[in-house]
């Protein structure tokens, strides 16, 4: 989608621009025929925020600090841990809050928790392998954003606090797949719960944002499951 | 004083959903057996588009106005295109709830932001698309 949508959304693309009417309901909005000036206007619109990849606060001309604290490490790389950095360590980095280290902790632990749940689904029953893989990915994609958010110092792939309980944590699997389908309807809607709780207390807007986006998908996952109808 | 880079947000919210008012008007009557989905939505945007002006007014800041008209992505020539474009305009309009979540100054803000993005998502799977790792940060996908 991402790629498509690139393609699709630069103004400086050419083609396969439709004619569309009117949408009924909708009078007053003509469709425009000039595709140039078209573009650059859903550019502006539905996703120029996407396409030119500028935050929020950057599009409202804010300047300075996160307006809540938020930890995220600039285009340099160099911001240092809090454990690692004195207080008033060199000038441009930022550390994560120590509100929202806990926050991501916990929420990385709710990540490794599912996964967990995942691994041993499969591990019981090896032929919801395939069904399962694609979720499993995603999951390992909000482990390791969350990782990044909470550390962004680290190495790619060092410790947090929150993995370490939850290596060897057991996991019981119902012995039916249906079952144990089930369980991981249950598992996903417990993790998004938990990350909705944490949005709403991260100091970061960036934090808060990662928080609403790993809730989503995985109430997706929910509904993708079995557990729930999509809305509208 | 009402908190600007919120008041950016929102805007950028209405802005999205003007759009997305647009495209489904346009995709809707296209939609086949789906067309009652398409008029709900369709309805649920116009409803969402009013609260966020209500949002914007309430925080003396003037709503900005949809745009004459847009270009599509694609040809709606039928049920799978119109599908294809719904999924377009939820993930367009996911980032902007995405980043209304960023630009929150309060929690009622934010929550609401991160309610409009989990429908998006859900809507996403409605339209017959898969779930997404990250919806509404389509740079990390």
């Amino acid at each position: 989608m991402t790629a498509h949508y690139k393609a699709r959304c630069c103004h400086e693309c050419s083609g396969n621009v439709a004619p569309v009417t009117a949408p009924t309901g909708e009078p007053g909005h003509t469709p425009t025929t000039a595709p140039g000036l078209g573009r650059r206007r859903i550019l502006r619109t539905t996703f120029f925020a996407t396409v030119v990849g500028l935050p929020v606060a950057s599009l409202a001309g804010c300047t300075g600090a996160d307006r809540s604290g938020d930890g995220r490490s600039d285009a340099s790389g160099t911001t240092h841990s809090p454990r690692s950095a004195p207080p008033d360590s060199t000038a441009a980095p930022r550390a994560v809050p120590d509100a929202d280290r806990q926050v991501l902790a916990t929420a990385t632990q709710a990540e490794s928790r599912l996964l967990a749940t995942y691994a041993a689904t499969v591990e019981k029953h090896p032929d919801l392998q395939a069904k399962l893989a694609g979720y499993i990915h995603r999951h390992q994609q909000h482990l390791a954003a969350l990782r990044a958010a909470a550390n962004p110092a680290a190495a790619p792939g060092s410790p947090v606090d929150a993995d370490r309980s939850d290596q060897g944590a057991q996991v019981s699997v119902a012995a039916s797949a249906t079952a144990a389908l089930s369980g991981l309807v249950n598992a996903e809607r417990v993790t998004a719960t938990a990350h909705g709780s944490g949005l709403r207390t991260a100091k970061g807007s960036d934090n808060a944002r990662l928080l609403a986006s790993i809730a989503a998908c995985e109430s997706s996952h929910v509904t993708a499951l079995g557990g729930g109808s999509a809305v509208a | 004083m009402a908190d600007q880079s919120e008041v950016a947000a929102l805007q950028q919210a209405l802005a999205g959903v003007h759009a997305a008012c647009w495209g489904y008007g346009v995709l809707g009557p296209r939609l086949g057996d789906d067309e009652a989905r398409g008029t709900a939505t369709y309805q649920l945007y116009r409803s969402l588009r009013n609260q966020l002006i209500g949002l914007l007014r309430a925080r003396s800041a003037d709503p900005v106005a949809a745009q004459s008209g847009y270009a599509l992505p694609f040809q709606v020539t039928g049920p799978d295109t119109a599908r294809r474009l719904a999924v377009h305009l939820e993930d367009g309009c996911a980032a902007v709830f995405a980043d209304l979540v960023a630009g929150a100054a309060g929690s009622d803000v934010r929550t609401f932001g991160a309610r409009l993005l989990h429908d998006c998502a859900q809507r996403r799977l409605g339209w017959g698309a898969e779930p997404v790792a990250f919806p509404g940060m389509p740079e990390k996908r």
